[in-house]
């Protein structure tokens, strides 16, 4: 009569063990992946000019910042309005043509200065001066990226912050190849040249 | 042991699963266009449509006319054009050309070259008619020898056919400034 | 018995989810396709209450080019805009004997062309309904590129997204007139 008591008792022990096992091993590694999160630093990395950055589906070396009284492409913005000009060369790092080189939906640098933003900016290609549409593999090209600066801004330090799309081969829904996922991936800091 | 076999089973099933997995064709793979090469005279017949290469130029710059004003654009790789005789079956299409490079990297028609007159950018080819068209691309030099031309209806790919042109031995010479006359 | 009772319900329900997920890519192929051709008899007819009235039909072969026709065809819509947004879009299309499909063509050209061989020297656009919401009548004017041989004998065919697989179609036997290209 003790006997099969005993051992019930002793199953719905070992039961319970598993399961307290099983609790603190899912808080365990839930802690760990919060922290792992918090030893990756949030701030993107600084860059330089003369240093790649990765932007949308390809890589952008920045050259020169400027502020210029006329826009590189009469297509470039507003009329009349002087323009910040960033110069430099972009190249498509994917395996074919894309037409959405800062990525789908468009990825394109953030202007800030003086805790104020900007709107967004036009990708001039300097070849044709005319806006950039499309981009071959291995076939880099200089270009313009421009921005329309209010009257009363006053030439000052600028940030300029860059994102890029991440590819995955197979992506969760039709395990196909896939740009998704943007991502801050440097902020160029400088003082423009040029300008009043 | 009934354990035991219970346990060799869901390994085993787990085992098939990933091996199922694993060897299943991805979506890239399974919903690309059937090829269809071109015969020995250099005529493709597609699903959709017919296409014949009548030959292939290449150009430092490219110099046309659009709406009345001379249009001249260079580049830093090559352009290539191509030359297509190409007729319609059953129904009026556009046609899409892809130059599938010698790294593999595929390559679209080049879009700074448009309003050409015959340009397969905006060219319809219609049923019992063949029409020429002109494909315009913008290709580093290494990615034309052992390149393959590829045409496809556009539109949904899937289950269609794309016709392939292998570049012919001999390439052509490259030309500082071509025009394109309409 | 069990086994077969399970296997049974099994195939049943392979045969409900082919139904069920089957019908709608039926519906998009439906409405691509036009198999249901209502003929009308003279050059009016009339589907899901649009009234279309073929007002001309003109095609021109090019000396120079004898294989090759350009044809171009002016059709008279009326309808309420109730029946426009039931249409959703407009589509003409010429079909030839052995089933060809001539889409109108769209590119810069077509707008002198269709000016030059309408009576009132204008160009209305290829088939839309935009007009219709407004007023009720339009007119839309079409211009097709096929081969001379196929111009005898075409059936033009006006459907919509709401309409097909059924479509109205009319016997064309347009004036073939042979100019010379301007020097």
């Amino acid at each position: 009569m003790v006997r099969p008591l005993l051992s019930s008792a002793f199953r719905q022990i070992w039961v319970r063990i598993a399961a307290t096992i099983g609790v603190i091993a899912a808080i365990a590694a839930t802690w760990w992946m919060k922290v792992e999160e918090a030893r990756v630093p949030d701030a993107p990395p600084r860059i330089a000019f003369d240093q790649p950055v990765k932007v949308g589906r390809g890589v952008f070396t920045p050259r020169r910042l400027t502020v210029e009284n006329t826009a590189p492409s009469p297509a470039a913005g507003a009329k009349g309005s002087r323009k910040l000009v960033l110069a430099g060369r972009l190249e498509n790092v994917t395996g074919e043509s894309q037409v959405a080189v800062f990525g789908f939906p468009e990825l394109l640098p953030v202007l800030s200065s003086g805790g104020r933003k900007f709107p967004a900016p036009q990708v001039i290609l300097d070849r044709d001066k005319e806006p950039l549409r499309q981009l071959h593999p291995r076939v880099a090209e200089d270009v313009s990226i421009v921005w329309d600066l209010p009257e009363n801004w006053r030439a000052q330090e600028v940030a300029i912050e860059f994102s890029a799309e991440q590819f995955k081969l197979k992506d969760n829904l039709y395990a196909k190849a896939s740009w998704l996922m943007p991502y801050p991936t440097g902020v160029l800091t400088a003082r423009p040249e040029g300008g009043a | 042991m009934k354990h035991l076999a219970n346990l060799v089973a869901a390994l085993l099933g787990a085992g098939f699963l990933g091996a199922m997995m694993n060897t299943l064709p991805d979506y890239n793979s399974s919903f690309q266009p059937f090829g269809v090469h071109a015969d020995e005279n250099g005529v493709g017949q597609g699903r959709l449509f017919k296409a014949k290469l009548v030959g292939l130029r290449s150009a430092g710059a490219i110099s046309y006319a659009a709406f009345g004003t001379d249009v001249v654009r260079d580049t830093s790789a090559t352009f290539l054009v191509a030359e297509l005789s190409i007729g319609a079956h059953k129904e009026s299409r556009q046609i899409e050309a892809i130059w599938l490079g010698a790294t593999g990297r595929q390559y679209s028609q080049t879009i700074r070259i448009e309003n050409v007159p015959h340009t397969l950018l905006s060219a319809w080819f219609q049923p019992g008619l063949e029409d020429t068209a002109l494909a315009v691309f913008e290709l580093p030099d290494d990615e034309i020898a052992g390149g393959t031309l590829a045409l496809l209806a556009r539109g949904d790919p899937i289950l269609d056919s794309a016709v392939h042109f292998a570049a012919p031995p001999t390439l052509p010479e490259k030309q500082d400034l071509l025009r394109l006359e309409p | 018995m069990r086994h077969v009772l399970w296997l049974g319900i099994a195939l049943a329900l392979f045969a409900v989810t082919l139904v069920v997920t089957g019908w709608s890519d039926f519906r998009d192929f439906a409405h691509q396709r036009e198999w249901n051709v209502v003929r009308a008899d003279a050059a009016e007819g009339e589907l899901e209450g649009l009234r279309v009235r073929v007002t001309e039909a003109q095609a021109v072969v090019i000396e120079s080019r004898p294989e090759r026709g350009l044809l171009f065809v002016r059709l008279d819509l009326e309808a309420s805009s109730e029946t426009a947004s039931a249409w959703v879009d407009c589509r003409a299309s010429i079909r030839g004997e052995n089933g060809e499909i001539w889409l109108p063509l769209y590119d810069m050209a077509v707008s002198g062309v269709v000016q030059l061989l309408a009576s009132d020297n204008k160009d209305n656009r290829p088939c839309n309904l935009s007009g219709l919401v407004e007023s009720g009548r339009t007119t839309v004017d079409q211009l097709y590129r096929l081969p001379r041989a196929a111009l005898d004998r075409v059936t033009l065919h006006i459907s919509g997204p709401g309409t097909r697989p059924s479509a109205l179609a009319f016997e064309i036997s347009p004036n073939v007139r042979t100019i010379k290209p301007e020097q």
